[in-house]
């Protein structure tokens, strides 16, 4: 694990994979994939792909049991070692964009037997695996270094232009 | 005083009547509510601060959902995870100008920071809607605590009665004072069947929607399936008799700033030992005390004393 | 005041004006048959009328201030103390104060102990001041006091232990206000009016039983939606309307004790001579209720702290506060009576009294403000919020001492045979009557200024 320390960085990597393009066949990979579906806060990024395929060698980190050395985590490992690989290496196709909508809420829980009823959703899986592994590898971590923000998002987070005139760093709080 | 007709008597009923009326309903209703366990259906969000990573991202979702005022410091600036209040002893809260605040804890924790979210937990039976002598409240079906300010009177019963001191008061209106907490966006998502604002702004999915039963499932499921990453705890699930929101964390609790010390049923039975009185008191001490008063008249009055101290007993 | 009473004034105590047979005026009766000028003479001559002004000169733009801007400008707007003074004080200590009228109804209309007869409409008056005063406190509280009636009317939460609060505090009001009408009617010369309400007086007093029994409870049981915040040494789920409602009666007693004990000191002019001659045994016989009542509240506070184990907490810093308060308000006025008691002392009887009220409000105040949120933070309420507490206790003080100046309450009203026929109010002499200046005062005037 330690060698993934040395990672050189090229740019904004990217993190959503929204509009990525299918890539179903293991024989190739995509060089990036560029997301948007973020993008009335920032403007889209782009993944790239092959640089993170450069510092690992084992694309089961990412990609659970549909490629790579094999399943990391013990509990996966009991069905998955021996299974079958996932039918899509795309995110997309199993972490849903919209996890809590009513439809995808009914749908977990018409399948009382269902074993994967904790799934995340899309946005969550892309942010808990990246953010999580940047994190803890000293990889940058902050917002702003996969997101370059759009004035809608400045809007939203009262920042940059729309910073609070004044503010000071105590609200009134009793 | 002398003499006690009938008529005077009857007289005397109607009056003491009156009230008892007022009394009889309040206590009626309270042991109808004795059985209550929550709506079925009832929605709920499994916070995970494994899993936040205390970006305010849900904060700032909030306040553009429910326009709520500007804020002192933009939502990106995470100094304020430095501010306290009374001389340290407490962290930022929720207040009129916001429904949620998110806090850094355990910073010198193994596995800190632990960062924590705070709104209203959408208690399963709350104390706020259970305390408030107009109704202000509504627990609806879909599990969210909902407030109107149209009936409020502005007594605050509820911010005395809330465990997690959410609700918050606008002190500084003069002509529409009012509760200000977070509603799980009931009026503008929730009841469309749509996710909070903040759920479906957060980045880590710290959040997690469903209904509060498949989430108990799924809370117990993420301590049992990680073994040693989470405390053996699902917060929320029995606090206060249960609540919509619930926590999962990987420090003890208390660190994190819960209150460790709940009860584990709801808030409102705590009133019951009394509430069980007043039928009785209704009931019993009309007959009593017409009865003393009878058998005082009939000239037995050697008892000097004041009776005042009996009428505890 | 007492200037005229040396100088041979007798204040209004009738229909009519012994001078000449004729009936008062409602103006005269407010001016207690004085002249405008005797009247305002003797106002300007009372020191306490000068405190009372400065009082009010700072206290009611205060209060204007709290209406225009907000509860926020008078108040520390804390979300973690939303209750302040106005109702740790004018709530929780005003109501158990005003215990008095439904023990005192008790003990001479249902029991028929006639020896409290005298101070019977004394402590009516102190239950319906006191309850109209926590109102008033109320009223200054809420941040909607204009839709107060809204629990009565608009909107029931009716599982609401202060809901509960609410309908008996208005309907208590209400009994208490029937009960008082009956000097007031005397007073204003109703008589048809006044028999009608003594008919009532037994329904009136049990309702006011159980209206008080339940509502001086239940003001104990609010707290128990905020367990963890009010200090464990001062909770109970379980006891805490006991506490309460035990409380209420030492509280309510010693009220009546310390209201007469000033009433003696400052208008023994006003007082009958029945009134007088009786006090000192009342007080006696008053004193033991209240010690029975303070031994009763020990024994179940000991009780309670058993029950739910909390002997541990006494060690620590607020275990000594709640020994303090024990030992100040309910252990020493225990010791304080029975000596008292034995010795036939009314002066001690008295100075115990002041010590016990002391201490019941020490008690209210720490378990709804000083003692709540024991373990976030402290909080010392506003000072603009300490003003209007006071300004609102001096107008309490105000209407007290007005009412009592006036209507029968520690004297009786000689009433006159033929006129307890009239069925409508007295608020006009009768056409032929020479108003003023009666010869009667005019010989008294100049004495007064000198
Ligand atoms: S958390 Fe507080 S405000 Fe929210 S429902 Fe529960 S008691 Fe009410
Ligand atoms: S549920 Fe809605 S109101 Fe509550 S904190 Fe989240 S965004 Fe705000
Ligand atoms: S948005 Fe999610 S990750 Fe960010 S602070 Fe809120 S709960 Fe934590």
């Amino acid at each position: 694990m330690k060698s993934r320390k040395i990672w050189v960085w090229r740019g904004i990597v990217a993190l959503f994979f929204i509009a990525a393009p299918a890539f179903g066949t293991v024989d190739e990979p995509p060089a990036s994939v560029s997301i948007g579906s973020l993008s009335h806060l920032y403007s889209e990024v782009v993944f790239d792909h092959d640089l993170h395929l450069s510092v690992t060698d084992d694309c089961s980190v990412c990609h659970h049991h549909r490629f790579g050395k094999g399943v990391k985590e013990e509990r996966c490992a009991r069905c998955h070692s021996e299974s079958q690989g996932t039918f899509s290496a795309r995110c997309s196709d199993c972490h849903v964009e919209k996890p809590f909508s009513v439809e995808h809420i009914m749908m977990m829980e018409a399948d009382p037997k269902r074993y994967h009823i904790d799934m995340t959703g899309l946005k969550g899986a892309y942010h808990l695996k990246c953010y999580n592994c940047h994190a803890a590898m000293g990889a940058p971590s902050e917002c702003g270094d996969c997101h370059a923000r759009s004035d809608a998002g400045d809007r939203f987070y009262h920042s940059g232009i729309y910073a609070p005139a004044g503010g000071s760093p105590t609200g009134k709080h009793e | 005083m002398s003499g006690i007709s009938r008529r005077k008597f009857l007289k005397s009923t109607v009056i003491a009547g009156g009230s008892a009326a007022a009394a009889m309903t309040s206590a009626k209703s309270a042991f109808a509510m004795k059985e209550f366990q929550g709506y079925p259906d009832s929605m709920g969000v499994l916070v995970d601060l494994t899993r936040c990573i205390g970006c305010r991202t849900c904060e700032a979702a909030c306040n553009k959902e429910h326009n709520l005022p500007e804020p002192a410091l933009p939502f990106d600036n995470l100094s304020v995870f430095d501010e306290t209040f009374h001389e340290g002893k407490q962290k930022r809260r929720t207040t009129d100008k916001a429904y949620t605040v998110v806090n850094r804890y355990a910073e010198q924790e193994p596995g800190g920071p632990v960062y924590r979210k705070i709104q209203c937990n959408h208690c399963s039976e709350p104390a706020c809607l259970t305390s408030c002598f107009v109704n202000a409240y509504k627990k609806t079906k879909e599990g969210a605590v909902v407030y109107n300010p149209n009936v409020c009177v502005g007594c605050r019963m509820c911010m005395v009665a809330c465990p997690f001191g959410i609700p918050a008061y606008s002190y500084d209106s003069a002509l529409h004072p009012e509760i200000i907490k977070c509603n799980f966006c009931y009026d503008t998502r929730l009841k469309n069947g749509k996710p909070p604002a903040c759920v479906e702004a957060c980045p880590q999915e710290a959040l997690t929607f469903g209904h509060r039963k498949t989430l108990v499932k799924t809370a117990h499921e993420r301590i049992r399936s990680n073994p040693g990453k989470y405390v053996d705890h699902v917060y929320g699930e029995t606090e206060v008799g249960g609540t919509s929101w619930m926590y999962l964390s990987s420090v003890p609790f208390e660190q994190v700033g819960f209150n460790t010390t709940l009860q584990h049923h709801p808030i409102l039975d705590n009133t019951k030992s009394f509430l069980g009185i007043v039928p009785m008191v209704l009931g019993i001490w009309p007959a009593m005390f017409l009865g003393f008063h009878l058998l005082a008249k009939g000239g037995k009055t050697e008892n000097k004393e004041s009776n005042a101290g009996e009428s505890c007993k | 005041m007492k200037h005229l009473i040396k100088k041979g004034f007798s204040p209004v105590n009738s229909l009519n004006n012994p001078d000449n047979g004729h009936k008062w005026s409602l103006w005269q009766k407010l001016r207690l048959g004085l002249t405008p000028a005797e009247y305002f003479q003797q106002l300007l001559r009372n020191p306490f009328n000068w405190v009372l002004c400065v009082i009010f000169a700072i206290g009611l733009p205060i209060i204007v201030y709290r209406y225009v801007m907000g509860l926020g400008s008078v108040m520390h707007a804390s979300y973690d103390y939303p209750w302040g003074l106005f109702l740790g004080f004018g709530l929780f200590c005003m109501v158990p104060l005003s215990a008095s009228g439904f023990l005192l109804g008790t003990t001479v209309e249902l029991f028929g102990h006639k020896k409290f007869k005298p101070i019977l409409n004394l402590a009516l008056l102190n239950g319906l001041l006191g309850y109209f005063f926590a109102v008033v406190y109320l009223l200054v509280d809420l941040g909607c006091p204009w839709r107060l009636y809204y629990p009565m009317f608009v909107s029931w939460g009716t599982a609401a232990v202060l809901f509960l609060v609410g309908w008996h505090v208005a309907t208590y009001l209400s009994v208490q206000i029937m009960e008082v009408s009956e000097a007031f009617f005397a007073w204003i010369g109703w008589p048809a009016a006044k028999k009608y309400i003594h008919g009532a007086t037994i329904g009136l007093t049990v309702a006011g039983i159980i209206l008080s029994t339940l509502h001086q409870g239940a003001l104990g049981t609010l707290l128990t939606y905020a367990p963890g915040k009010v200090h464990p040494l001062w909770y109970s789920s379980e006891f805490m309307w006991i506490f309460y409602l035990c409380s209420s009666i030492f509280a309510g007693l010693c009220m009546v004790i310390a209201v007469s004990t000033i009433v003696e000191k400052t208008m023994a002019w006003r007082c009958s001579r029945e009134f007088l001659d009786n006090l000192g045994a009342i007080t006696i016989g008053l004193a033991k209720g209240a010690s029975m009542a303070l031994v009763t509240y020990f024994v179940i506070k000991l009780i309670g702290l058993t029950h739910d184990n909390q002997w541990s907490y006494l060690a620590t810093g607020w275990g000594k506060w709640y020994m303090l308060e024990i030992s100040l308000g309910v252990i020493l006025p225990i010791i304080l009576f029975s000596i008292a008691i034995r010795k036939n002392s009314v002066g001690l009887v008295r100075f115990t009294a002041f010590i016990t009220i002391a201490g019941l409000m020490m008690n209210r105040l720490n378990t709804a403000l000083i003692t709540f949120n024991w373990n976030l933070y402290q909080e010392i309420p506003h000072p603009l919020e300490t003003i209007i507490s006071v300004t609102i206790f001096a107008l309490f003080i105000v209407v007290y001492r007005f009412i009592l100046y006036r209507l029968p309450i520690l004297y009786t009203w000689q009433s006159v045979p033929a006129l307890e026929m009239a069925t409508v109010p007295v608020l006009e002499p009768a056409e032929t009557v020479p108003v003023q200046p009666e010869p009667h005062f005019a010989t008294v005037m100049p004495s007064i200024e000198n």
